[in-house]
């Protein structure tokens, strides 16, 4: 036990951790606040098609034209700009459309997968995560990725919050609320690369939104809510990861599983508040 | 400069439906208190939406004393219905108050300690000072609505526009807050348009009603305590507007 905790690859697996729960904390809390969970999930399932197209490419010409993280970021960037260009959070056809992206990626990306030789490992991988072989590169490219996400949300969040709360009133002050509306999508989109890496393409919304639903509990402001989620996200998912490390399971799949009953713990405040 | 606000035969429809107002036109002095009046679809809304400027007429022209809107976003306070704000967001008091001075946030800063005193200000003349920290969503819907009253005068605008601020209010809280708009229109010299359902206990303190349904008549609070008297309100104003 003392001899993985001192390992590298914990070290790795923690501070991809802890970059996941800055980015559950931060952007989950606006995408719960907000009730744009159906985007999120869109987004997430989406980057299959990127990850997808960088495996098949890499197999099929020898060499790696881009990595599977440049590929997800790529198709997170495409998904977020399309849903953007909706205009507003309330768009008549906004369902079936964020549906439409949701299904076209995780389709390509499995038509990709299907073509790619020894595809079902690389799918289990990116499909439930494995933080304990992330890279060097890739944990540096995670940590740029959260602190621009940081900067952004230390820029905006007044502007974010308002928009939020009453999109009239922003539009009375002359807010630009459709590049912050943008800009609030791209930074779920870079969230979900985040978190893809922690716990996998099918549990990002696990980690997206359950934390910040806990979190909210009694929080009188956004920025508590924030900071309760980003505890909450980094003990739980190292409770996962302890577990997962105990009893031999998947580490994603365990810290989803710790993540789910903490929610259905607090989920009668929930449904009450 | 032009101390009225002047509708001149606007025509409004979304979408290029049928129009939702037509052929509008009206005037309101300046500093007068005004009630709009009116069935629901009939176009109440989207007629406080063309003066805030959230929206533009398809035809004709708006005159708020001398300018088009939108006005400045400090000179014009909008209050909606307090069902209208998304309450689950945590959100202090102070916060939702501060809203109002949106336009004044610096790009890459945060409110000054000018805003918040000016917040905290506005809150203490609704009397709310104790609820400065408070959620937003831990108040009752009196306590919402004055919040709301405040994010809109704390810009000290010239126009305030309130949309039904009284709907889901018990009656003496309705009456309090009405007591303190007459106030808040004869201190600051503020020009008060307000939508509400409930004109009986307004009749006495507004100088104007607008009867809205598609089109707009202009109506003394006297000639409707006539057709209350006789029990006729609503259907003599409704059938005298028709286009």
């Amino acid at each position: 036990m003392i001899e993985f905790l001192s390992s590298p690859l914990f070290l790795h697996a923690l501070c991809t951790l802890a970059l996941a729960s800055l980015a559950s904390g931060l952007i989950g809390s606006y995408v719960v606040s907000f009730d744009i969970s159906l985007i999120a999930g869109s987004i997430s399932h989406s980057l299959l098609g990127g990850i997808g197209l960088s495996l098949f490419l890499t197999h099929t010409l020898g060499r790696e034209l881009f990595s599977p993280l440049l590929g997800a970021l790529i198709t997170a960037l495409l998904a977020s700009f399309l849903i953007a260009s909706l205009n507003n959070m309330k768009h008549k056809m906004k369902g079936p459309i964020l549906a439409a992206i949701w299904s076209l990626g995780m389709s390509l990306g499995l038509i990709f997968f299907s073509k790619t030789p020894n595809f079902g490992i690389d799918l289990s991988h990116f499909l439930a995560g494995n933080i304990l072989f992330i890279s060097q590169e890739e944990l540096s490219l995670l940590l740029f990725l959260d602190l621009l996400i940081l900067l952004f949300v230390l820029l905006f969040h007044t502007r974010f919050v308002q928009i939020g709360f009453d999109l009239r009133q922003a539009l009375l002050q002359r807010l630009p609320v459709k590049g912050l509306y943008f800009l609030l999508i791209f930074l779920i989109a870079l969230s979900v690369v985040i978190l893809m890496y922690a716990v996998g393409i099918l549990l990002t919304i696990t980690m997206l939104l359950l934390p910040p639903a806990i979190g909210r509990v009694h929080a009188i402001t956004m920025k508590e809510m924030m900071f309760k989620t980003i505890i909450f996200s980094f003990l739980l998912s190292f409770i996962g990861l302890g577990i997962a490390y105990m009893w031999n399971l998947p580490v994603g799949a365990t810290i989803g599983l710790t993540i789910s009953l903490l929610f259905f713990v607090c989920a009668p405040k929930q449904v009450k508040g | 400069m032009t101390e009225t606000i002047e509708a001149h035969s606007i025509s409004f429809s979304y979408e290029k439906k049928s129009p939702i107002l037509h052929n509008v036109s009206f005037s309101i002095e300046k500093k007068s208190f005004v009630a709009m009046i009116g069935p629901n679809g009939g176009g109440k809304t989207t007629l406080l939406n063309l003066l805030a400027g959230l929206e533009k007429p398809d035809t004709g022209s708006i005159s708020l004393f001398g300018e088009n809107p939108p006005l400045h976003p400090t000179s014009v306070g909008y209050v909606p219905q307090n069902l209208a704000v998304e309450a689950s967001i945590p959100i202090t008091v102070t916060e939702v108050v501060l809203g109002g001075l949106l336009s004044q946030l610096p790009l890459w800063g945060s409110f000054s300690k000018q805003h918040y005193d000016k917040a905290h200000h506005f809150l203490e003349t609704i009397g709310l000072t104790n609820y400065c920290n408070k959620a937003f969503q831990s108040l009752s819907g009196g306590q919402k609505q004055r919040v709301l009253i405040a994010r809109a005068l704390i810009g000290e605008p010239s126009l305030l526009l309130l949309d039904e601020p009284t709907a889901h209010l018990d009656a003496h809280i309705e009456e309090e807050l009405y007591s303190f708009l007459v106030d808040i229109q004869k201190e600051k010299k503020t020009t008060i348009i307000l939508v509400s359902h409930q004109i009986q206990s307004l009749l006495s303190r507004v100088d104007l009603i607008l009867s809205v349904h598609g089109t707009v008549e202009t109506v003394a609070p006297k000639a409707l305590c006539e057709h209350f008297a006789l029990g006729l309100y609503h259907p003599p104003l409704i059938e005298r507007s028709a286009p």
